[in-house]
């Protein structure tokens, strides 16, 4: 037998720091989401799933429009032919959702209580479902607490929405430790919550499935469900499938032995055609980073919106979308000799260094940067300018690039 | 650093070029003249290719490909020395003489770790950056002073560039920039996806909808069907009414008819047929019979077959063979005219060339006596060749004479006294330079009493000033104690001016926080603030009123009155909340603005405090080590005199140096003067008066001239007799050539003449006017030839002809036979055209009597077929006679008529019943009244459509509102969503590029302005100087301000200060130069020198401003090496002029 459990589907949330750009594959990037739900269904057709479970956020819990409820309505629909049931409980996103309120489900859904914990017995499939979902989005108390005792006989499974004892970007609700979890006694603990799949081994596994489908360029890698196999009442393998549409990716480009700008477009575009070929047909959406200590560093530095261009022209023959170039290279250029130089334009970069380290300095040039940009949205404003030191950096390498980079010759 | 050599070992046209650089140690100026093409900016670029590696791209590759390029140096730094080398390739292009690699590191630390690009921007200076900085100082002072201090003109240009991307980016009020034109995407997007999200209540409604007016249209379809049966079932009957009787009636007509033959339908037609078809018949038998008699008469009446029948063939070829033969006759007799004629020209042309002939054998014998063609052909060519040979024999003669004549003419030229000559030169050379050298000889003479007097009058300030008494026994100044203290002066003013503008900008900062404050006070006074908990007072009780009114129109109970005063209620306190709501915005807005204020106050308030610490601890500082020293004096009034004091030693010093540099430069004029008298021939000559140089120079330029001239001419006599010589030699080849080629001539022309018959005296004249002759006998035999051809022929084919006709005679018309053969032709012609006309007609007769017995024979069969047909339908009648069959036709068909229609009557009942029996509706059909079943179907008729409306009408919505829900379905809204995130990515990235481009730009702009801050004293004061050196005077020195940094310069003729946009052209270029040249100065003074490259700098300034250029550059030089490329001789010639002999060094480049 085999269950599938998905958690986090976050259903018509939109990919984050996909700008528009000519050539960039913005309609297949559209509706991510919708078709990773679509492909978990599909999974549960391959694998002949007899149970399927949701560990919570099925929506955005600001995105109000019913038709995402339709859409997921439909997709569950699909699996009576397959006579598949279906399990879930809400988490942060859903106890705020608006659509959740009005949401009725098909008929072998069950949506496990929010008032306590709750029980549901499959007694054809051996299974019991203990849960219990979020009745407001800020829950700060220990769920796994209260959840029954384990039924003998049955394959007994836990579905919570937690961060346990605490996740790296994620809000601390529902907090327990994996001691009280495998205290309950159960075969398995489905969670939900944490974006990242994760799997602590112990009495009985505690499985964060991660989201079906990444959403910003900190949520990399494959993305999908973890397929249960059961047998003769007890778990024998823990499998994870992709069922992701986009693939996002970090590529680090190693630019110590760049000699100019060509070597970097050729290097980026090699990491492309490589990130590319490495996600299984899938669309890519990337950031690169240019690292390490470079002669190229000036000329990158000068040459940022050129580069960008090439790389972006790269990426369209490649099939991927390029979020964005991050410059972490560093000059041959050192404070050192810049010292032993001791002239003006040593000066301007000694003056840009001191100013990287005094925070009240920083304050008041983005105070004066600022001031023309008064109108616009503050939302903009705080998301992109959030590590103004590192916008000086840019600044910086651009100097570099402009002032102290040997003009090519006409 | 410094060149010690420079080796072009393979770049660009060099190969192994070294240029010996050691001269001049530490500094020396090195003036590099290459003319236009002579590879002076290849050479820069090897400089630079040396230094910072050769570029990957270098167009230098034209001689030697690019992998081979090679520069090297002997570069000395701090007494040791380095022999680099630099290759072109990918790694370790830096190597020594022994090809082992060098760090890179170790070129940049000698470089002072300058960048290449400051390196050509500072250390590299040409007339393309001089104009640039030229500009630059009229962008801003402060871009000027920063250009000309550090960083090079082009600092200007990548300011500008800053400026113009922000610009393009980001406008505050702008519609166009990109980053504008982003943001208006973006909030577009939000609106529109705000517009497409459909709550789930909305969803709700729309289903509640669609439920109702399904449940309608279901009811309304099930009455309807109910409505449509009984309709059918009386609706039918009375369509059928009419059938019903017609059937009634049909069955009648039919048992009136009784029993009878049914015959065939077709039966009437074969009857007519069979009749006509026999009648016809009859008619063709009659007329074949009558035909066939008058067919066969006129084929009797033709006669029997003639015998012609077999000459055909004959007969076609007889009529062409006729024409040709009568053809023949006449021609004939004209050709033997034409050969006979013919002939009697043979005879006529024979006789001039001593040939008789007689017409009758004229040909025969001709054909033995004309020469072959080949033989014809090699006289042509012997007597073409003939004038040739004898023409360049004549030539070749005559060209000897010629040049032996001229051979005598070139003898006996005179040559000068080249060791003279050589002499002389030398010592012209050598006065040409000393002459040059006395204006500076007067010059320094000039400068030495300048300079004493500025000793007097230095001491005698010293004195007044009584603080260095008696400074020449005293200790000698420490300098670095004086740079200390200008340092600290210059540190003090720009600490003073940023006290003044920060304390400015902190009293703008209380006005604007002040102003602030009123206008939070005014909002406050206007009426009290109400807090936040007031405006959720405020709010509840609008919600209280709110739900007032809603009770009291649900419950209608409440008078008009009481409704009334709660709508009025209610949209007061409404009101109010608006009011307030925008006040408490503003209210908070000015405190965030207050607090932003507060931000900056607090900002510049530590920078004061930070500025006024520095001052206190430079003040100190100042005052620790003046003390320290035991001066009692004022600092400054001490700066001042210990200013005066350097500039005593150094004018001493510039004293002492200038009398030696005048007394050896005395000496050196007075031995080239006696050289000079002597390479004359006039030893003993005035030795003391100097100024007579100019004309001893003179003098021996006239008569080097003279020499050189005569010179010259022996030269180019030598010269010419040899060339003459080899002349002759080639002549007398040519003479002997000719000579042998026409003795082989002569023999075979008298072989010729032997094989022609002719006489061994015949001229190659002659002998062409004989070879015209046997041309044109031959010609005139060619054509007898023919025309004896072509008679013969003639009478051949008449022969022929005249035998075949007679046989053919003989054969069908013997009757004919003995007559003339064309006669005989012509009537055998005749007669066969006849005999053919007679056998066409018979053939036509015997074909036409054939067909008429084929026809005649097909009417009798019909007739027998037409018989039979009309006795076997009489006896399927059952008739006696044929006359009978036409009444029983006719019954048959009604019978068969009313048959039909009965069955047709009875399908359509059939198909119209709705399964009812037929007998059954006849049985109804009489049993009803068809008014009142009419009047029935008509009334429900009405009633079905009615409900058909409605019907419609509940689909109609039923459609409209599944057709709203389907809406809910669509993706829209998530895709709006997804839009508005990618519009924010694409104005978040052009916001992020904006800020780091406006972050460079002020970063520079502050370094700029603090740079200006801090040196534009020091460097104005010097470079005043300078360019009253480079302005001859015409301007005496440089002001910037200490307000704003602005340049200006003071003109000597007026005292006036005149603007920098008021100088020409060039006199900004000088001004830049001297800015460029006392910031280097500055900079050297603290830092170990670096080679200076400068590429025709001086392409614009005329002579004299050039020449005093050369001389700052020659004062430069003392200590830093310059490398001074130039295409012009002047600037050769004006370094050697002004600058000190063991300082100015002269290379050329391609010239070794």
């Amino acid at each position: 037998m085999k269950i599938v459990h998905a958690a986090d589907l976050h259903l018509d949330s939109p990919l984050r720091g996909l700008p528009a750009y000519e050539g960039a594959p913005v309609a297949e990037v559209r509706g991510a989401t919708r078709r990773a739900l679509v492909s978990l269904i599909d999974l549960c057709f391959e694998q002949e799933a007899s149970l399927l479970l949701l560990a919570g956020d099925l929506y955005d819990g600001d995105f109000k429009d019913y038709s995402t409820a339709l859409f997921l309505v439909e997709q569950l629909s699909r699996l009576a032919d397959l006579g598949c049931r279906v399990v879930w409980l809400r988490g942060n996103h859903d106890a705020q959702s608006q659509i959740t309120r009005h949401l009725r489900l098909p008929e072998l859904s069950h949506e496990l209580s929010t008032s306590e914990p709750e029980t549901k017995l499959f007694e054809q499939l051996g299974v019991a479902v203990h849960g219990q979902g979020y009745v407001t989005r800020d829950l700060r108390e220990n769920l796994a607490l209260g959840y029954p005792e384990a039924h003998a006989g049955l394959f007994n499974v836990g579905l919570l929405h937690t961060a346990l004892d605490g996740r790296q970007g994620h809000a601390l609700y529902a907090p327990c430790s994996a001691s009280e979890l495998w205290a309950r006694g159960y075969d398995y603990w489905a969670l939900g919550h944490v974006h990242a799949r994760e799997v602590i081994e112990g009495p009985a596994p505690l499985v964060f499935p991660g989201n079906l489908q990444g959403r910003h360029v900190k949520e990399t890698g494959p993305k999908g469900a973890t397929v249960l196999t059961l047998e003769n009442g007890r778990l024998i393998a823990l499998e994870h499938h992709s069922v992701d549409v986009v693939r996002w990716t970090e590529l680090d480009v190693d630019a110590r032995a760049f000699v100019g700008f060509g070597d970097a477009v050729e290097a980026a575009s090699r990491a492309l055609d490589e990130a590319k070929n490495g996600a299984e047909g899938r669309i890519v959406a990337c950031r690169i980073r240019f690292l390490g200590r470079t002669r190229a560093h000036a000329e990158l530095g000068a040459r940022q919106e050129e580069l960008l261009a090439e790389l972006r022209r790269s990426s369209i023959e490649s099939g991927v979308y390029l979020e964005r170039v991050q410059h972490k290279t560093e000059g041959e250029l050192l404070l050192e000799t810049l010292e032993a130089r001791g002239d003006a334009l040593a000066g301007l970069f000694q003056r840009t260094q001191q100013l990287l380290d005094d925070e009240a300095a920083l304050e008041e040039l983005k105070s004066t940067l600022l001031e023309p940009l008064g109108s616009l949205s503050t939302e903009l404003l705080r998301e992109e300018l959030a590590d103004f030191r590192e916008l000086v950096q840019e600044a910086q390498q651009l100097l570099e690039g402009r002032l102290l980079e040997p003009e090519v010759a006409g | 650093m410094r060149f010690e050599s420079l080796e072009l070992t393979a770049f660009g046209p060099f190969v192994g070029e070294k240029l010996d650089l050691s001269g001049g140690a530490p500094g020396g100026l090195h003036v590099v003249f290459g003319p236009n093409e002579a590879g002076k900016s290849t050479s820069l670029r090897a400089v630079r290719g040396l230094l910072y590696g050769i570029d990957v791209r270098s167009r230098d590759a034209h001689l030697h490909p690019l992998p081979k390029l090679e520069v090297g140096a002997e570069i000395s730094h701090q007494g040791v020395h380095y022999s680099l080398r630099r290759l072109k390739r990918r790694k370790d292009t830096l190597v020594d003489r022994e090809g082992n690699p060098v760090s890179e590191a170790l070129l940049q630390q000698l470089l002072g770790y300058v960048d290449e690009r400051t390196f050509a921007s500072r250390l590299g200076l040409d007339q393309v950056e001089l104009e640039k900085g030229a500009e630059a100082l009229l962008g801003g002072s402060e871009q000027g002073l920063f250009a000309a201090g550090t960083a090079g003109a082009d600092v200007r240009r990548v300011l500008g560039q800053l400026e113009k991307e922000c610009a393009e980016l980001f406008l505050q009020k702008g519609k166009n920039p990109r980053l504008n034109q982003a943001l208006g995407r973006f909030n577009e997007a939000q609106r529109f996806a705000l517009d497409k999200v459909s709550p789930p209540e909305k969803w709700l409604e729309q289903k509640r909808a669609l439920d109702q007016s399904e449940a309608r249209a279901h009811l309304l379809k099930s009455q309807r069907r109910e409505l449509k049966e009984e309709l059918g079932r009386k609706a039918r009957l009375l369509s059928l009414l009419s059938e019903l009787s017609r059937l009634v009636e049909v069955e009648k007509r039919l048992s009136g008819l009784g029993d009878g033959v049914l015959l065939d339908e077709d039966a009437s037609a074969r009857r007519l047929t069979a009749e006509r078809e026999k009648h016809d018949a009859d008619i063709e038998l009659g007329q074949g019979e009558k035909e066939l008699s008058e067919l066969a008469a006129a084929l009797v009446a033709l006669g029997p077959r003639a015998s012609w029948a077999d000459v055909d063939e004959e007969g076609v070829k007889l009529g062409e063979r006729l024409g040709a033969g009568q053809k023949a006759r006449a021609d004939l007799p004209k050709r033997r005219a034409e050969l006979d004629l013919s002939l009697a020209s043979l005879v006529r042309l024979g006789r001039p060339l001593g040939i008789q002939l007689d017409p009758a054998t004229a040909m025969q014998r001709l054909e033995a006596l004309l020469p072959t063609p080949s033989v014809v052909r090699r006289a042509n060519v012997l007597i073409a060749r003939e004038g040739k040979l004898r023409a360049e024999l004549e030539r070749a003669r005559d060209k000897i004479v010629d040049l032996e004549r001229e051979l005598a003419r070139e003898a006996g030229q005179d040559a000068a006294s080249q060791l003279d000559l050589e002499r002389l030169a030398r010592a012209l050379v050598d006065g040409r330079e000393a002459r040059s050298e006395i204006a500076r000889y007067r010059d320094w003479g000039e400068q030495l009493e300048r300079e004493r007097k500025r000793v007097v009058g230095l001491e005698r300030e010293l004195l007044l000033a009584a603080q260095f008494v008696g400074s020449e026994q005293a200790q000698p100044l420490d300098r670095s104690l004086l740079t200390r203290a200008e340092r600290a002066e210059v540190q003090a003013e720009r600490l003073s001016n940023e006290q003044v503008q920060l304390e400015k900008a902190k009293d703008e900062l209380d006005s604007e926080d002040r102003e602030l404050a009123v206008r939070l006070g005014h909002l406050e006074r206007g009426e009290e603030l109400p807090s936040l908990g007031r405006l959720g007072q405020a709010r509840a009780r609008r919600d209280q009123a709110l739900l007032a009114l809603s009770a009291a129109r649900e419950s209608r109970e409440g008078a008009q009155e009481e409704l009334a005063s709660w709508i009025v209620e209610a949209d007061r306190l409404a009101d109010r909340l608006r009011e307030d709501s925008s006040r408490v915005a503003q209210a908070e807005e000015l405190v965030r603005e207050r607090q932003r204020v507060a931000v900056k106050r607090e900002a510049h308030a530590r920078r004061l405090e930070k500025v006024q610490a520095e001052q206190l601890a430079l003040g100190q500082a100042w005052t620790r080590e003046f003390a320290a020293l035991g001066l009692v004096a004022s600092a400054r009034d001490w700066v001042r005199s210990a200013r005066a004091l350097v500039e005593l030693e150094d004018t001493r010093h510039r004293c002492s140096g200038l009398e030696e540099q005048r007394q050896a430069l005395g000496s050196r004029l007075r031995e080239v003067r006696i050289e000079l008298s002597a390479a004359l021939g006039q030893a003993g000559a005035d030795q003391e008066a100097t100024l007579g140089l100019g004309g001893w120079v003179e003098q021996a330029e006239e008569r080097l001239g003279q020499l050189r001239r005569r010179d010259e001419q022996r030269r180019e006599s030598e010269a010419r007799a040899l060339e003459r010589q080899s002349a002759r030699g080639l002549a007398e080849l040519a003479e002997r050539n000719a000579a042998s080629a026409l003795s082989t001539w002569e023999q075979e022309w008298r072989a010729l003449l032997d094989s022609l018959g002719q006489a061994e005296t015949t001229t190659t004249e002659a002998l062409a006017e004989v070879l015209l002759g046997f041309a044109e006998l031959s010609r005139v035999l060619g054509e007898a030839r023919s025309l004896g051809g072509r008679i013969a022929g003639i009478e051949r084919d008449s022969e022929s002809f005249a035998s075949d006709l007679a046989r053919i005679a003989e054969r069908y018309a013997p009757d004919l036979v003995g007559r003339n053969h064309l006669e005989v032709a012509e009537e055998l012609k005749s007669r066969l055209a006849r005999s053919r006309v007679v056998e066409q007609e018979r053939l036509r007769l015997t074909e036409e009597i054939r067909r008429r017995r084929d026809r005649s024979a097909d009417a009798q069969r019909k007739q027998a077929s037409a018989h039979a047909e009309l006795e076997a339908l009489v006896r399927a009648a059952g008739a006696v006679s044929l006359d009978e069959l036409p009444e029983l036709e006719a019954q048959s068909r009604l019978r068969r008529e009313l048959g039909a229609t009965r069955a047709e009557l009875r399908r359509v009942l059939l198909d119209k019943s709705g399964g009812e029996a037929i007998e059954n509706l006849l049985g109804e059909a009489r049993a009803v009244e068809h008014k009142r079943l009419f009047a029935s179907v008509e009334e429900l008729d009405e009633q079905l459509e009615e409900l058909e409306t409605e019907l419609r009408q509940a689909e109609a919505d039923a459609s409209a509102n599944a057709l709203g829900l389907e809406r809910f379905g669509s993706e829209v809204a998530a895709d709006a969503r997804q839009a508005v995130v990618t519009r924010g990515a694409e104005a978040r990235e052009l916001l992020r590029h904006y800020v780091v481009q406006k972050a460079a730009q002020t970063l520079l702009e502050r370094e700029m302005s603090s740079y200006a801050e801090r040196y534009a004293g020091p460097l104005a004061q010097r470079a005043g100087e300078l360019l009253a050196t480079l302005t001859l005077g015409a301007y005496r020195s440089l002001r910037v301000s200490s307000f704003d940094k602005t340049i200006g310069v003071v003109s000597t003729k007026t005292g006036q200060e005149v603007e920098i946009e008021h100088l020409s052209r060039g006199t900004r270029a000088q001004l830049y130069f001297a800015l460029r040249v006392a910031s280097l100065e500055a900079y050297f003074d603290e830092r170990p020198p670096v080679p200076l490259l400068l590429d025709d700098l001086f392409v614009d300034f005329d002579d004299d401003r050039a020449s005093a250029a050369f001389e700052i550059l020659g004062k430069l030089a003392q200590k830093v090496q310059i490398l001074y490329f130039s295409h012009l001789a002047r600037d050769v010639a004006l370094a050697h002029d002004a600058v000190p002999r063991g300082l100015c060094f002269e290379h050329t480049l391609g010239g070794g």
